[in-house]
């Protein structure tokens, strides 16, 4: 399996389909992030800017092979094993951009929040952030997952879904990427850093549950 | 490798392409899929790869196969070398061994000087070696090669056609379509028609095209039960064995013979015909 993420990891590299999301997460973080800007403020832009960004990243990593070549991939390995390892390829993408966004963040930032009487320590807003960045990528892993080949065959429709989903998961109340970019956003008003945890591990179920029924998809329809 | 009454249609509303489908593969055999264009030949070797699903109906097959498509996009981002490199991690080599199998597969077809070639760059022929290639650097259980021939030289054409034989002969199964109603002549052990969405077997056609002429080899020392070109043996008093080839797959049978473990004997080679 490792043998086939790295085949699907350089697949992204090389072919440069890595590099349109990473220009749009780039361009949306540099819009939306001002140098000096509160570290827990920045961190919970940076996540919410996941969660389409990795669903980008799966439809590029589940598309960027052609048919033919595909097909000899399938019949060494299966049908399933190839879409699971595109998808974990494009979770390696989104966690990459994410932690690599992290670092930038705190590079920039000033203060650690914007409560005037007290600041939260850098670790703790850190590893709120880190926390904040896996769970908005399991959820744009899971996004993708959903909106690309082949459980939604009608490409057309791949990306104004992903993009609707996208919205949706990071402004309901009790989606896990809405605790967590709100838990930072709460954090920078008044300097009390929160752990929420259990949307970790509601992201961590989500996406496994979708990874494993579009590996399913795979195995079992043509596209 | 076995189909139990498979069936195919892209869609749910699609028509039916194959319906109750039922073929078996037993080690050692070599078989042709035949059928007009567009009849669903290439649907059945995908679904036999696993590259397709089945819509109805079950495939149980070997774990390893290799799958060879018709046509190979030189779109991918790699040079020869990397992809096979990969390819053959992925078939479950090592790296060392996955290189050093495509070194002697890109060396074997001619095209080891363009390894590190982008296959962007590559001719059309050039590119379709490379497919041919990694569906031989595992010693896959089944090989499927779906007009794996069109595009190639007749050089590179011969050697597919004295590795597939030889891929049947140790045991392996292949299945093939191919436009050439005399590709591999002779050697094939069964043959199906794919017409109107159902498979049903046809004459192998036993004799390979009139006039193949034969190859008498005299060898000494034990045989491997299977051979290339499936030779007629016929045991000599003096212990020495009498082996009768067509003469298209006498070179891989010698070369067989001789590289074995351990070599055989070879005592004396001449056409049918002369003492």
């Amino acid at each position: 399996m490792s043998v086939l993420i790295r085949y699907q990891v350089e697949l992204l590299l090389r072919s440069q389909r890595w590099l349109p999301p990473f220009l749009a997460y780039a361009l949306l973080m540099v819009i939306g992030i001002s140098a000096g800007e509160t570290l827990l403020g920045a961190l919970g832009f940076a996540a919410a800017v996941l969660v389409p960004v990795t669903a980008w990243y799966v439809r590029c990593t589940t598309t960027a092979e052609p048919a033919a070549s595909r097909a000899c991939l399938a019949a060494a390995a299966g049908r399933r094993r190839v879409h699971l390892a595109a998808l974990a390829a494009a979770l390696t993408a989104g966690l990459t951009l994410g932690l690599a966004g992290l670092l930038a963040v705190w590079a920039v930032s000033g203060e650690v929040d914007a409560n005037r009487h007290a600041q939260a320590p850098v670790g703790e807003a850190l590893v709120a952030g880190l926390l904040a960045t896996v769970v908005c990528v399991l959820l744009g892993l899971l996004i993708g997952a959903l909106c690309t080949r082949p459980v939604l065959l009608r490409s057309q429709y791949g990306i104004p879904v992903s993009l609707g989903l996208a919205t949706l998961l990071l402004v309901v109340p009790g989606s896990p990427a809405n605790a967590v970019v709100r838990a930072l956003v709460t954090a920078n008003r008044t300097a009390r850093v929160a752990f929420p945890v259990a949307a970790l591990a509601g992201a961590v179920v989500l996406a496994a549950l979708g990874v494993a029924g579009a590996a399913a998809v795979a195995a079992r329809r043509s596209d | 490798m076995r189909l139990s009454r498979v069936g195919k249609r892209y869609g749910r509303r699609g028509p039916w392409i194959l319906k109750e489908a039922t073929l078996a593969v037993g080690p050692g055999e070599l078989v042709r899929i035949e059928g007009a264009n567009g009849s669903g030949k290439s649907t059945l070797l995908k679904l036999i790869a696993g590259v397709e699903p089945p819509s109805t109906g079950s495939i149980d097959g070997p774990g390893r196969r290799a799958y060879v498509p018709e046509r190979f996009p030189p779109a991918l981002p790699f040079d020869a070398r990397t992809y096979l490199h990969h390819l053959g991690r992925v078939h479950g080599l090592s790296a060392a061994e996955a290189d050093r199998r495509a070194a002697h597969w890109l060396d074997r077809f001619g095209i080891a000087d363009r390894a590190g070639t982008p296959l962007s760059r590559l001719s059309k022929g050039t590119c379709q070696k490379v497919a041919v290639i990694q569906a031989l650097l595992a010693d896959a259980e089944l090989l499927l090669l779906d007009e794996a021939w069109t595009g190639l030289d007749q050089a590179a054409r011969s050697l597919l056609d004295e590795v597939a034989a030889d891929r049947a002969a140790r045991g392996g199964r292949v299945l093939f379509v191919d436009h050439d109603p005399n590709r591999l002549a002779g050697l094939i052990t069964a043959a199906y028609l794919v017409q109107d969405g159902s498979l049903r077997a046809v004459d192998a056609v036993p004799d390979g095209p009139s006039g193949q002429r034969l190859v008498r080899i005299e060898v000494d020392g034990r045989l491997p039960d299977r051979l290339p070109g499936a030779p007629q043996r016929e045991p000599r008093p003096d212990g020495t064995t009498l082996l009768k080839v067509p003469a298209p797959h006498s070179d891989a049978l010698l070369r067989h013979l001789l590289t074995a473990t351990p070599p055989a004997h070879i005592r004396a080679v001449h056409p049918e015909g002369e003492a």
